[in-house]
């Protein structure tokens, strides 16, 4: 595949072409492969170094028009499967961040300890039993009225 | 060498063994399969208990290589 046009064989039944792997990773390679296994037959092999030779053949008859369009789509999932690959290293820290406070975090039930503490320490100051009384409630009701 | 038309050769960086066995055990009903290896390669020789499915068979045969080897690297 050149830098700037994507280029590939034609046979009678498959299409075939050959990948740079400084381009694409090998996992994307992988990853685009993989949700083709059930549309076409796929066929990996080193090609040579840092290059991996994709050969995709249909599972019927096939038109050249409709090679393309497979070649043309197994492209896209390739650069679909870049950018996922691309974003999910990105946001690796924020996530494992998020996970790590998931599972191990404590400043949640912390928060909500010093909380209940300090509603506890109020209620206490005002009411030791700590029992609702109806009468507060009618005063207040009674002055606003 | 190039390889001969009832042979598959599996490139060890991309495909497992793991995947060439899983194949072989869901095909052993439909060939005859046999399984060598060199440096870089996995080579099933295959032979379709009915001929004229040769290529179906052998077509299909990588496929599930490659779809386990895929699965078992995490690559969904």
């Amino acid at each position: 595949m050149s830098s700037e046009t994507f280029q590939y064989e034609l046979g009678e039944r498959h299409v075939a072409f050959t990948l740079d792997e400084s381009v694409y990773s090998r996992e994307a390679i992988f990853g685009a492969a993989y949700l083709f296994v059930d549309k076409c037959f796929l066929w990996l092999s080193v090609a040579g170094a840092s290059q991996l030779r994709v050969r995709l053949k249909t599972k019927g008859e096939a038109s050249p028009e409709a090679l393309e369009t497979l070649a043309g789509e197994f492209a896209n999932e390739l650069l679909n499967q870049s950018i996922r690959q691309q974003v999910s290293q990105d946001t690796r820290r924020i996530r494992e961040y998020y996970m790590g406070r998931a599972f191990y975090g404590d400043d949640t039930r912390a928060s909500i300890d010093a909380l209940l503490a300090e509603l506890d320490a109020e209620e206490l100051a005002e009411e030791p039993l700590e029992i609702a009384v109806p009468w507060e409630n009618s005063d207040q009701d009674g002055a606003v009225g | 060498m190039a390889p001969l038309a009832d042979q598959i050769s599996f490139h060890r960086e991309l495909y497992s063994k793991a995947g060439v066995n899983a194949a072989v055990e869901a095909y052993e009903n439909l060939a005859t399969i046999q399984v060598a290896e060199d440096a870089e390669h996995w080579v099933a020789t295959i032979h379709a208990n009915d001929s004229e499915f040769q290529e179906q068979v052998m077509d299909y045969f990588a496929n599930h290589v490659l779809h386990v080897s895929l699965a078992d690297r995490g690559a969904m």
